[in-house]
């Protein structure tokens, strides 16, 4: 957990003499925004815990975006790497300026500023113009995203672009809106305020929650079929054998889901979100019961899906999928 | 017709769930024939036929109402309805098949109702037979959506009787006017406009109730 000093360091150590420089800010090892005064709703301003955006880049990267930066080659910025694709952007001070901001023109590629009222995020070496062209690429979109449940705010002002090969990494601690943000993602949720735009169809969309999803009293093949009949597979029993084969649950395809391990859930569970070759997966801590053989399985099909699907996961150990990720979101 | 193949393969599912788990129809069926067992002992030997009547009819509504509360069980226990609103094409696929299959167990409860209830009470007449099968749709379409809206909420158990009863209370009198009345056509016809109107609404606005 990052301290409000820290996070006051932090913010210090950016504002100085960083302004013009979105790569050398692209290269730091972390950003984090410093606390947040908001509004509580009954218009007294209060000072709260901030939605910690982090946002992560490699040095060769960074300066591959250096140059972009400088003379973006507009025929080549589709097809460079999804790790320059992803924009972060951290929460403003005031969250009715990033909706302004949002609905009357992005600001990507502006300088990154801190202090004052300015909505302060990061670009990853996008220049402003091509990066209007891109938006269409993007699968999601989200700008001055805020979830309450009650009077209880979960999100406020998260602000992310993701390419439809990107990968976005979220962390943060327990009930800091990891499971709200991809709930939104999918679809199932539905933002208090702010805009979250999607360029994918809803049923390309594949969902591992915290619960497998899948019916105990049937079988993994049941399961799986049924699934598959919904999502309108071609070849379904072909798919679901691969599936099944690949996972490890070949053998026990006729058992009752009731009596899986956990582990062997999770594996079911992965199956169902993979079975319909989704554009967009978004995972909520796709390692958990895990052991190590399902651990390789699941990083080998996230290393092979890395170029044709988007990616949004949530997980405790960062480490595990630091190297697929073009964005790291931190939540606090 | 991918409509109706989306709604065969979630009912289909509902019918193997409770083949397997078998925790709905037992108990349907179990407080029907104990409901009817109890008016028997209740209601005076020399008691009309339109009172008796009555009472297959509170049986019927109240054997519905157990049966609704564990429609979407499931679904709510282990989050699947999740995995069901990203999955089908028309959501409304997923209140179609599951009122399917609760018209098939309201059904089968019924199939051993009515006997239990010519055994123990009076005859049972065309007039009553056209009554439950035209209430079953209605009370299926309506429960099911309402079972839908009571998940989301924490008092659900409180809430599904509070909010289905009194939208049942029209087809408790179109029930009851089919079974006892001379002609009960007019009573079927209502019976028949009600399923329409709740038939389509409930199709209609179940998008609504499964979004957040």
């Amino acid at each position: 957990m990052v301290s409000v000093e820290q996070l006051h360091a932090c913010g210090e150590l950016l504002a100085s003499g960083l302004d013009d420089d979105v790569v050398v800010v692209a290269h730091q090892a972390e950003r984090v925004a410093p606390p947040v005064v908001g509004d509580d709703g009954r218009g007294e301003k209060h000072e709260e815990e901030a939605t910690v955006l982090v946002v992560e880049e490699d040095r060769d990267l960074a300066r591959a975006a250096r140059a972009d930066v400088e003379d973006p080659p507009r025929g080549e910025l589709g097809a460079r790497s999804a790790r320059h694709d992803a924009t972060v952007r951290a929460p403003t001070h005031d969250p009715t300026a990033v909706e302004e901001q949002s609905r009357f023109g992005h600001t990507r590629g502006a300088p990154f500023r801190h202090g004052g009222d300015c909505p302060r995020h990061v670009d990853l070496g996008r220049g402003c113009a091509d990066a209007t062209a891109e938006y269409s690429s993007d699968v999601i979109r989200a700008r001055g995203l805020e979830k309450r449940f009650g009077d209880r705010r979960v999100l406020r002002g998260v602000e992310f672009d993701l390419p439809r090969d990107g990968f976005l990494l979220v962390t943060g601690p327990n009930g800091s809106g990891k499971t709200t943000l991809l709930r939104l993602c999918t679809g199932l949720a539905v933002p208090t305020r702010g805009e979250l735009t999607w360029d994918v169809d809803r049923r390309r969309i594949g969902f591992l929650a915290h619960e497998p999803l899948v019916y105990r009293e049937l079988t993994a093949v049941e399961n799986l079929d049924l699934y598959g009949r919904l999502y309108r597979i071609a070849e379904r029993r072909e798919r679901i054998g691969m599936l099944l084969e690949r996972f490890g649950l070949w053998d026990e395809r006729h058992t009752r889901a009731s009596s899986y391990s956990r582990g062997t859930l999770q594996r079911l569970a992965l199956c169902r979100a993979l079975l319909h070759e989704p554009e967009l997966l978004v995972l909520d801590e796709p390692f958990n019961a895990l052991d190590d053989d399902g651990v390789a399985l699941l990083e080998r099909e996230l290393e092979e899906r890395r170029t044709h699907s988007a990616f949004v996961v949530a997980t405790h150990d960062p480490e595990r999928v630091r190297s697929f990720a073009t964005a790291h979101l931190a939540l606090a | 017709m991918t409509y109706l193949a989306d709604v065969g393969a979630l009912a289909r599912k509902d019918l193997t769930l409770e083949l397997r788990a078998r925790d709905t129809l037992p108990a349907m069926l179990l407080f029907v024939l104990s409901t009817l067992v109890v008016f028997h002992f209740v209601l005076p030997s020399d008691s009309s036929e339109l009172a008796a009547k009555g009472l297959l009819w509170v049986a019927i509504v109240f054997t519905a109402l157990l049966g609704l509360s564990r429609a979407f069980a499931a679904e709510r226990e282990q989050g699947l309805i999740d995995g069901l609103v990203l999955a089908t094409r028309d959501r409304s696929a997923i209140w179609l098949g599951k009122a399917l299959s609760m018209l098939a167990f309201l059904a089968l409860a019924e199939v051993v109702a009515l006997p239990a209830f010519a055994l123990f009470f009076t005859d049972v007449g065309g007039g009553t037979i056209a009554g439950v099968i035209l209430a079953d749709v209605g009370i299926c379409a309506v429960g099911t959506l309402l079972a839908a809206m009571a998940t989301a909420s924490r008092a659900r158990e409180l809430l599904l009787p509070l909010i289905f009863l009194p939208l049942a209370i029209p087809i408790v009198i179109g029930g009851v006017g089919a079974s006892v009345a001379a002609d009960p056509a007019k009573y079927l016809a209502f019976l028949g406009l009600y399923d329409t109107i709740f038939v389509l609404v409930a199709w209609g606005s179940f998008e609504y109730v499964v979004a957040e």
